[in-house]
């Protein structure tokens, strides 16, 4: 080959044509912006009771071992620990009287209350059950709440560091059952 | 990821003194756009979500914000209650009213049988039916009665009840509350 013809193949460089490729995007990229969504969901555990069968009825033991009630009225949070009498005053109450228009709580009310369930599993470390008995009126968002602190400890609860069992597993009461729920 | 060379060529306007038609070709340098774009793409792409919980999302329904729980949602079954419709897998099952005792959002009177919403439970039964015809096929893949919950954070444990219990009474007993998430 002479040394004008590889010249002239040179300056005849084929171009990359790009046009395909930038419909490509343009059409991709409006289609991925509108249709993702920028927050990850999670998804928050509640069981409903199970009627036990008459034949198993004998073998339940009343009153039960372990009995750990949090009722939802619209004030208030109150934590009922294996209380023989369901219409008294409960063991521990977080006032939620200053927030019964809101939907959520406020963070020092649940601050509270997930430290009072950290308490109640330091007294009884085996247990993971949970009864949940919520006012009508309460909305979704304050239920959410609820299950979230009940659920797992967090990072900064200092009882992790005491029981390697609870640093472990890092679970609080993950068996929350509601309790408002019939189910025949 | 860099196009090399990628460029346009547009014709040039008049150059030089004394009206001398000199036209010369401008290239419109595309890399740094393209180079944006792929980065745009790959971020969509790998953010791009296609579970269940997120697929249900849509306007009518804002979610509850939850700090600490961080459990991904499954494949499930997802019950949509929105202020003005009750949906199973999209698939409208009845409307939403305002029940004009108690102002709570509520479901006609037609719905009802007994304490069920009887829509609701026809469609559960259909759903827990077809699953159980999964599992006998392919036993990996057990009915374990959940059922996800897609839920507008200003509903009523009221409003929740009824839905709840009827998912129950058709054997869904473990309902799964979707949220968001803040991690």
């Amino acid at each position: 080959m002479s040394g004008i013809k590889r010249k002239k193949i040179a300056e005849e460089e084929e171009e990359l044509n790009l046009t395909p490729f930038l419909d490509v995007m343009i059409t991709l990229i409006p289609f991925l912006m509108l249709t993702a969504s920028f927050f990850s969901v999670v998804v928050l555990e509640a069981k409903l009771p199970t009627p036990i069968p008459p034949d198993k009825m004998q073998e339940v033991k009343m009153p039960p071992p372990f009995d750990l009630v949090v009722m939802v009225p619209k004030d208030s949070i109150k934590i009922y620990v294996n209380n023989k009498d369901p219409l008294g005053p409960p063991q521990y109450a977080v006032a939620a009287l200053d927030r019964k228009d809101s939907t959520t709580f406020s963070d020092e009310q649940l601050k509270s209350f997930h430290a009072i369930l950290v308490e109640i599993k330091k007294k009884f470390p085996t247990e993971e059950r949970m009864a949940l008995d919520p006012h009508p009126a309460l909305p979704l968002e304050k239920l959410s709440e609820i299950l979230d602190q009940s659920k797992t400890f967090t990072s900064t609860d200092a009882a992790i560091n005491e029981n390697p069992e609870f640093k472990a597993n890092m679970r609080l009461f993950p068996g929350i059952a509601m309790k408002g729920v019939y189910v025949p | 990821m860099s196009a090399g060379g990628g460029g346009a060529q547009v014709k040039g306007g008049k150059f030089g003194r004394g009206g001398a038609n000199i036209q010369r070709p401008v290239v419109l340098n595309l890399t740094p756009m393209i180079d944006m774009m792929t980065i745009l793409v790959v971020y969509l792409v790998m953010s791009y979500s296609a579970d269940p919980a997120t697929l249900a999302n849509s306007k009518d329904i804002q979610l509850s914000r939850v700090q600490i729980t961080s459990e991904k949602p499954k494949e499930l079954s997802v019950i949509s209650l929105s202020k003005d419709m009750l949906l199973l897998d999209g698939k409208p099952i009845c409307p939403v009213i305002i029940n004009p005792k108690d102002g709570y959002p509520d479901f006609p009177d037609s719905v009802w049988s007994g304490f069920f919403i009887a829509p609701l439970k026809e469609a559960l039964d259909k759903v827990k039916e077809n699953a159980q015809a999964i599992e006998r096929i392919n036993p990996n893949k057990p009915f374990n009665g959940e059922i996800l919950l897609h839920a507008d954070h200003a509903i009523p444990f009221a409003t929740l009840k009824p839905v709840m219990r009827s998912a129950g009474n058709a054997g869904f007993r473990q309902i799964k509350i979707a949220a968001k998430g803040m991690n």
